[in-house]
């Protein structure tokens, strides 16, 4: 599967290369790098797909909670696009306690203490004391 | 004129210990890495003095090094990849009731490790860049593509995906305006991407929001470790094995040095030739022996050293924090190199200071903080990873104030995420990201010099450091080839 993908990708970046060289010789051509590297990586999955072929899967890392994994990075996503609406103080208080929420945290004191804090906190150390300019 | 008392400031000295202090927490914390703290420093240190910028950072890299003993020790967790060797046996003393011992050991020696490797720093950097004067276009890109072989084999367990993922971090980099024709490449009409990858979200979504994917992805958020057992400690028994901790040290060094290769690899090479030569252990290898943890730990820290040659001297990252490092001097318009001696030697003096002050700032925090920062382990980790996350945000944030390098964070840690649960290994990728663009400008200009001669192959490679570096990318592909074989047998 993942050398199919290679293969792809290296397909796309010759012919990406190949439509970059229009602008003199291939030897300042913008596409000579691109090009090399597409052949590299089609080299690599050709060697990948024949490794990978009829062997199972022995992958090492495994996800036991695909559920809240995939929650977590469009709750994040969420909170990215909130930023410009909410500004940093209230986006921040409000990602975070979804994301106790997403983790497994029903405790009441703690899913209000813990965003709060964990905003101040940030704000005043990053805003305040680093003077860095928060979104 | 610069000299070195020009750093014995209070204000220099301050900033060490700020960022040894932010070393100590990222270290001993799993999940948060030396590099990326560093790569969330370069976007704070971005307004500051470069000097002021590099004194934190030396802070938190000496301090952070030697900090992933911490968890390495209590919970058989390395707080950093170079750690990874610190487990074997500072694990089994933690359960024996000698965690302390353990982590006065690694303090110690962490401490001898880094100031055999600035030192050699120190005296070898000099005559380094000399050599490096006479680089040439092509040289640059062997140099950079023999880091790229190196990270490939030496950093993932399989070589294969080890250079694809190296291949895919060079591609990476050439996204964006091509410096020659200033034709948009890889940027699929997106205005934003002209600019290219910057380098700092990228690093932040790889280590940092990856890792917090990793630890959701699966389950079991309770605490970190238990309890911290009190114990009496005899300096002694840790100071006694200097000369394994020389050994060690100068064996990180000069992995170190090696563009590329590591902490981690230091440190494993480092565990191997002690099981080698300590004839007697205090404990057989593996289950308590304070000869495994001193070599490691001695091993990983002079490789900090060992790291900075290739870096200052030629603008090769050693390992992911020197590629951090080198980011921290392009976004202040500054770039190592041979001349960096001659043009800002105030920069190469406040790395070495810096990385002095550091390693005794292991030593101070060792004794008076590091058993009580310990315990910040033993909060719950469903706790630690939404700060984690809102500051991998307002790191990437922070490089241009804009949402567009917040979203390439996201991309790049779903990316790493993804990575990591398929066996690729995330280093070369960094490697390939930073080393990308110098490999394509150096290969481009030596070509069309080459262009310009009689016999086009002579000009490119007939010249004695050339020569020299085709034969050490060769021998180094060999090597590495028999290096993973070994690696694999080891681990069965």
């Amino acid at each position: 599967m993942e050398g199919v993908l290679f293969l792809i990708i290296s397909l796309f970046i010759i012919y990406h290369a190949l439509s970059l060289h229009s602008f003199g010789e291939w030897a300042l051509s913008p596409g000579l790098f691109p090009l090399i590297l597409g052949v590299v990586l089609l080299i690599l999955s050709v060697f990948l797909l024949r490794k990978t072929y009829g062997v199972k899967k022995a992958e090492r890392g495994s996800v036991s909670d695909w559920k809240t994994t995939l929650l977590s990075i469009v709750l994040c996503m969420g909170y990215i696009l909130s930023l410009p609406i909410l500004h940093f103080n209230l986006s921040t208080i409000v990602y975070s306690f979804l994301f106790l929420l997403i983790l497994g945290v029903r405790n009441i004191l703690i899913l209000t203490i813990l965003p709060i804090g964990l905003t101040a906190s940030i704000y005043y150390t990053f805003g305040v004391l680093l003077r860095v300019v928060l979104p | 004129m610069v000299s070195i008392a020009d750093f014995f400031t209070l204000k220099f000295f301050a900033l060490v210990f700020v960022g040894s202090l932010l070393g100590l927490v990222v270290g001993a914390l799993p999940g948060l890495t030396v590099t990326m703290a560093t790569a969330l420093l370069v976007s704070i240190t971005m307004p500051w003095p470069m000097v002021d910028a590099l004194a934190v950072i030396m802070g938190v890299y000496v301090v952070g090094v030697y900090a992933g003993a911490i968890s390495a020790v209590l919970i058989n967790i390395p707080g950093a990849p170079s750690s990874v060797a610190t487990t074997f046996d500072g694990f089994p003393l933690a359960r024996q009731g000698k965690a302390k011992t353990a982590l006065y050991a690694a303090a110690i020696h962490s401490f001898i490790g880094s100031i055999i490797g600035l030192i050699i720093l120190l005296t070898v950097a000099k005559p380094v860049t000399k050599i490096a004067l006479a680089f040439t276009p092509f040289d640059y890109f062997l140099f950079a593509l023999f880091g790229l072989t190196m990270v490939g084999s030496l950093t993932s367990r399989s070589f294969l995906k080890g250079l694809i993922s190296a291949t895919i971090g060079v591609i990476l980099s050439l996204v964006g305006m091509d410096p020659v024709f200033g034709v948009g490449r890889f940027t699929f009409g997106s205005t934003s991407l002209l600019s290219g990858i910057n380098i700092v979200p990228a690093l932040i979504g790889l280590f940092g929001f990856s890792e917090v994917l990793i630890q959701i992805s699966q389950k079991g958020l309770g605490t970190i470790a238990e309890k911290i057992v009190k114990e009496r400690v005899d300096l002694w028994e840790i100071i006694k094995h200097w000369r394994l901790s020389i050994q060690s040290s100068l064996i990180g060094t000069f992995i170190g040095a090696l563009p590329g290769v590591g902490g981690p690899i230091a440190a494993l090479m480092a565990y191997d030739a002690a099981k080698r030569t300590v004839k007697r252990p205090s404990k057989p290898f593996g289950e308590g022996a304070i000869e495994g943890v001193i070599a490691s730990e001695a091993a990983n820290n002079a490789c900090i050293g060992g790291a900075l040659i290739p870096m200052l001297t030629m603008a090769v990252p050693g390992d992911a924090v020197t590629a951090v490092m080198l980011a921290a001097f392009y976004v202040h318009g500054l770039r190592p190199g041979p001349t960096l001696f001659i043009q800002t030697p105030e920069l190469f003096y406040a790395v070495v200071i810096g990385g002095f002050v550091g390693a005794f700032a292991v030593l101070i925090l060792a004794v008076s903080l590091a058993p009580l920062l310990a315990r910040v382990v033993t909060v719950p980790k469903c706790f630690l990873l939404p700060s984690v996350s809102v500051l991998c945000v307002i790191g990437a944030y922070a490089v241009n104030n804009s949402l567009f390098e917040t979203s390439l964070m996201l991309l790049f840690g779903v990316l790493g995420f993804i990575m990591r649960m398929k066996d690729y290994a995330v280093a070369p990728l960094v490697l390939g990201l930073v080393l990308g663009n110098m490999m394509d400008f150096n290969l481009r200009k030596a070509v069309a010099l080459a262009q310009t001669s009689d016999n086009f192959w002579l000009a490119l490679v007939y010249r004695p450091i050339t020569l020299v570096l085709i034969l050490m990318l060769l021998f180094w592909l060999a090597f590495n080839l028999r290096g993973i074989k070994v690696f694999r047998g080891e681990g069965r």
